[in-house]
This record gives structure tokens, C-alpha cells and sequence, in this order.
């Protein structure tokens, strides 16, 4: 009985050292790959397919005649001297910072179905966005925020149904994108770009709109922090303390909005969803207070989009995909870890 | 003259057509300890939501100090059941002990030294101080639910309204958080929504027992007629988790 006990034991021990093993071989891959992200060679075939416009092909190739590096060591770093790749970086920094805030938002308030609404319906603003001529992501936010402020009236005041009503708001929203589109004359080639996100092809001045909605977001939290938590803890008590807990509400809703268009850019609207918990349910495995909480899931956003992007560049993938799986992958990670760990504490507290 | 803690007026509501109060009348002085009880589903959560004014009554006037319930509330501290809490949510008991402090600061406003002051001294008194920078989630039931405690007192009310503080929660912890109760009503006017008639009698000062009409009783010794009156139905009142002593136990 005893020996049975002592193998059980034992054998639970060697799962646990091989399981924490992996772990540690991850983390290094992960490493690796940052650094490799940094000094790796290009590839031109990569390159040249992922580029969008001729003029960024061109220009790399004067950068290449210039260094007179093909097969060098450092042309990672060459990469990076690419506008549209530094744009890159910087676009996957700034939104896996407001996704990390908001998200942890979203991930306490069991916003997630609101926030897929927000982000689909935005949709009909892309459209609208090419129908009028005027800049989609710039269209998409009244539309966002539009659908937001009545999926928020809705959620807070019948209580009842709401998850019909998002989903209805979710397919017109659709809907109206892909109607404006055929209203559109010639082919909206850059459409599918907003489904499924095109990191590489973020242009400065979207950088640009990303810094001021990052501000925004940051700012607005800070000031609300404490009525935010009280909101997302317990909303009842909230009002009882008289805080303006309706307001406020469609205030988080109205940043999860802008995040959602913020993030499209980077992984499209099919996917902001993944970007937006991904990091903070991670995160709130390993955090007791909000704001750690925030902080811990920017960084993970910085490094899954990252990672997410040297992989999409290196295996020639569409990027977008790329570091939703990256995310998803660390998602399971964590839930794997976070298992082990329940196994191995009481086994520690009984030694 | 000082103004009745609670006033209730011939106060009746429905959920749509259904009526879950009727014509509840009841004032409370300062320093009064009431108990509430009545079987699920009798309005027990309804009154006190109308106290805090979450709601509003369809008839009748309810003042709370002398105020209406949205300006009295801020005078409230108020006790949910700690079960609502979601055991996942990133935030330190000493989080939620400064939360009670929210109601007395401008909009957008940081807590002040003294905030934090207050928030230290109301989790001492639930001894929790030691525990304040775990998660609320980790903790016991009863821990959790001094927590909450603690959050009402941070706001350093005139009443303390508790609703089931003691569902889920074992007889040792029962003892001692009733014990504390009858301590804080040295101070504090206390109205307890409870299922433990037997407990309850013993420390509260008067009882109303509630089933749509409110029966007010200055006493608070209970009677069997006032359980059958107010239940109604006795085969319900252990269905729903009423322990069984109850019945046995009238002195």
C-alpha cells in the first residue's frame, strides 16, 4: 500500500518536473525567437509577397545594394529600417498596451460577447468608410461607438434578451459593411485586410491616431480608475455608494469600442476578440489587483504580437492569424501551468 | 427631534403586475437592531434594495434619515451576500475595505491618507488587516464576508443593513460575527435579513416578519404562530434551509 503510494508520488513528481521542463524550453523559445526577431536574416520572398505597395519592394532592395548584405546576419535589424516594419512594431506595441487595459475590462465585466458586437458592427462603418471615400478606420468609430452606447442602454436597462439583440446588432452591422461595399464601384481589394488584419501595411498616420486613442484610453482609466474597479467588482454596491455606475458603464463600453478599432488594424475585426482577452485571461490567473492585472497583459500582448509577427514574417503567414495563435498557445500554457501548480502545492504543504 | 433611521409609509411594489409589497409600514429609531425574516421570495431583498433606493416604490414614501433613499444611502453601509462575489476577481480584500470610501470622495478622485486610514481601522475591527493584500476570492466564506463587512463600516455609516450574512457560513463564525454585530449596535443602527430565526432572536432587539406584509413585532421572542402566519407553508420553510431547530427551539 505504502510502495503503491510512494510510486503514485513519484510518478506525479516526474510529470510535474516534465511539465515545468517544457515550460522553461518555451520560455527559451520564446527568447530565442525575440532575439532571433531582432537579428535574423530576411527573407526576401517574405518580403516581396507581404509588402502591399511596389515602392516599399523598391526601397528594401536599395537598402539591400546599399548594405550589400544578402545572406548577412543582421538583416533583421535591416527589416526593421523598413518603414512599414517599424510601423509594424510600434502598431503591435500601442495596441497590445489599450488591449491589455481594456481587456482586463472586459475579461472582470464578462463583456466578451459586447465587445464581438462592437467590433462586427464596426464593420458597417468600414464600409460606409469606402462608400463615402472617406478613411474606413476613421468611419469605423462612430459606428463602434454608435452600437456600444445601445448594446450598453440595452444590457443595463432590460436584462433580458440582450444577447439576442448583440447578435442582431453583430449581423447588421455586417451586413451594412458588405452592402456599402457592393454600392462601392471598382474592387475594394483592401477590404479583406479589415477582416483578417494587416499589420504590415499600417501606415505612419494610423501610428499616429493609435498614440492619441492610447492617451485617450490611458488617461480616461487612470481618472475612473477606483469608480471603474467598484463598477466591475460589484455594480449594486456601486450605486449605493451613488456612483454613476450607468454612466460609467457606457463610458468602458465607449473605450472598448475605440480599442476594437484600434485593433482591427493589426488582427481584423474576426479576431480583436482573441487580442482583447486573450492576454488578460492570462493575466488574471496570476494577479490579485486590476492594475497588475493591465500591466501584466500589455506585456503579453507586446510579446505575443511580436512573436506573433517574426513568425508571420519568417513562415510567410498571414500575420494576423499568426499572433492569435501565438496568444492561444499561451493561453493553454498557462492553463497547463496553472494546473500543475494546484497538483504540486499540496504535495509541498504534506513535505 | 432626531429624525426616524427608517421610515416606511404604506409602501407597496411590483415586479410588472406582481405585487411583492404590500402596504408596508415601519419605523425604526436610532440604535434599533431588526431582524427580517420570511421565506424566499417574500421581499425580504425587494425592501432592502427599496432602503437603498435601487428601486422605487410603486406607492408609498420612504425616507431614510430623513432623507430620500438616494441621499440617505450614503449614510447606509450595506452587506450583500459575500456569494455574488466572483472568486476570480483580480482585487485585494484592502481594495475592497478602500471601496467603502468611494461614496464620500468627489468623482475621479484618489482616497486621501485618511481614507486609507479609515479603510486600516475597519479591517482591523473584522481582524482581516493581516489578510488585506490577498485576493478577496482566496479567502474563506466567513472571511469574505467580514471583508464585506468591513467595506460597509469603511464608509462609516449610521446603519448597517445585512442581507443573509450568515447563509453558507459555519456555526463558530456565526457565533462570533453575531457577537460583533451586537458590539457595533452600540453605535450603529442594525437591520439583519436572515433564514437563522434561532440565532437571530437571540441578539436582535425586535423582529418583522415579512411574506408580502410586513409584522412588526417589539418583541423578539418568536412564535410558532408567527412562523406559520408567515410562512405559511412549514414543509417549505426546511425546504428552504431553515435549520430544523427552529421550529424545536421556543423557550
Amino acid at each position: 500500500m505504502n510502495k503503491l503510494l510512494i510510486l503514485i508520488l513519484l510518478l506525479l513528481l516526474l510529470l510535474i518536473l516534465l511539465l515545468l521542463l517544457l515550460l522553461i524550453l518555451l520560455l527559451l523559445l520564446l527568447l530565442i525567437l525575440l532575439l532571433m526577431l531582432l537579428f535574423n536574416p530576411v527573407r526576401v520572398r517574405s518580403i516581396k509577397s507581404r509588402s502591399k505597395s511596389k515602392s516599399k519592394i523598391k526601397s528594401k532592395s536599395k537598402i539591400k545594394s546599399k548594405f550589400g548584405v544578402v545572406n548577412g546576419e543582421f538583416i533583421m535589424i535591416e527589416a526593421l529600417q523598413f518603414e512599414f516594419m517599424r510601423n509594424a512594431v510600434f502598431a503591435g506595441i500601442l495596441v497590445s498596451i489599450a488591449c491589455g487595459i481594456i481587456g482586463s475590462y472586459v475579461v472582470v465585466n464578462r463583456t466578451v460577447f459586447i465587445s464581438g458586437g462592437i467590433a462586427h458592427a464596426a464593420y458597417g462603418g468600414i464600409g460606409l468608410g469606402y462608400y463615402l471615400g472617406i478613411e474606413p478606420t476613421l468611419m469605423a468609430i462612430p459606428f463602434s461607438l454608435l452600437s456600444a452606447l445601445i448594446m450598453g442602454l440595452v444590457h443595463h436597462r432590460t436584462h433580458q434578451h440582450e444577447d439576442t439583440l448583440i447578435g442582431v446588432l453583430w449581423a447588421i452591422g455586417m451586413a451594412l459593411g458588405i452592402i456599402f461595399i457592393d454600392l462601392t464601384p471598382g474592387y475594394a481589394a483592401d477590404l479583406m485586410s479589415y477582416l483578417f488584419g494587416s499589420i504590415l501595411a499600417v501606415p505612419k498616420s494610423s501610428i499616429v491616431v493609435m498614440l492619441v486613442m492610447n492617451a485617450v484610453i490611458i488617461l480616461t482609466v487612470c481618472f475612473f480608475y477606483n469608480e471603474f474597479l467598484a463598477l466591475s467588482f460589484d455594480e449594486e454596491y456601486a450605486r449605493v455608494l451613488s456612483v454613476p455606475v450607468e454612466l460609467l458603464y457606457l463610458l468602458q463600453l465607449a473605450l472598448t469600442g475605440l480599442t476594437v478599432v484600434l485593433t482591427m488594424r493589426v488582427v481584423g475585426l474576426i479576431m480583436v476578440i482573441a487580442l482583447l482577452t486573450i492576454p488578460a485571461a492570462i493575466s488574471i490567473q496570476f494577479t490579485t489587483k486590476l492594475h497588475h492585472t493591465m500591466m501584466l497583459s500589455s506585456f503579453m500582448g507586446v510579446v505575443f504580437t511580436l512573436s506573433g509577427l517574426y513568425f508571420s514574417y519568417i513562415f510567410n503567414l498571414t500575420s494576423g492569424a499568426t499572433i492569435i495563435l501565438v496568444a492561444g498557445t499561451g493561453f493553454l500554457l498557462s492553463i497547463v501551468y496553472k494546473r500543475t501548480r494546484k497538483i504540486i502545492e499540496p504535495w509541498k504543504k504534506k513535505r | 427631534m432626531e429624525p426616524d433611521v427608517i421610515r416606511l409609509e404604506h409602501v407597496c411594489f411590483s415586479y410588472d403586475s406582481e405585487p411583492v409589497l404590500e402596504d408596508v409600514s415601519l419605523s425604526l429609531e436610532r440604535l434599533s437592531f431588526l431582524s427580517i425574516i420570511g421565506p424566499n421570495g417574500g421581499g425580504k431583498t425587494t425592501l432592502l434594495k427599496l432602503l437603498l433606493g435601487l428601486i422605487k416604490p410603486t406607492r408609498g414614501d420612504i425616507q431614510v434619515l430623513g432623507m430620500t433613499p438616494e441621499q440617505g444611502r450614503r449614510q447606509i453601509g450595506y452587506v450583500p451576500q459575500y456569494a455574488t462575489i466572483d472568486p476570480r476577481f483580480p482585487i485585494t480584500v484592502w481594495d475592497v475595505a478602500l471601496m467603502g470610501r468611494l461614496g464620500r470622495i468627489p468623482l475621479g478622485k484618489k482616497y486621501s491618507e485618511k481614507d486609507r486610514e479609515i479603510a486600516a481601522e475597519a479591517l482591523e475591527r473584522v481582524h482581516l488587516h493581516e489578510l488585506r493584500n490577498r485576493q478577496i476570492g482566496k479567502l474563506s466564506g466567513g472571511q469574505q464576508q467580514r471583508a464585506l463587512i468591513a467595506r460597509a463600516l469603511a464608509s462609516q455609516p449610521q446603519l448597517l443593513l445585512l442581507d443573509e450574512p450568515t447563509a453558507g457560513v459555519d456555526d463558530k463564525i456565526k457565533q462570533g460575527l453575531y457577537n460583533f454585530l451586537s458590539e457595533l449596535n452600540e453605535i450603529m443602527t442594525i437591520v439583519i435579513v436572515s433564514h437563522d430565526i434561532g440565532v437571530v432572536s437571540r441578539y436582535a432587539k425586535t423582529i418583522a416578519c415579512l411574506n408580502r406584509r410586513l409584522v412588526y413585532h417589539s418583541e423578539k421572542e418568536i412564535t410558532p404562530e408567527m412562523l406559520a402566519e408567515t410562512y405559511q407553508c412549514p414543509v417549505d420553510l426546511i425546504a428552504h434551509g431553515v435549520p430544523h431547530r427552529v421550529l424545536a427551539q421556543h423557550e
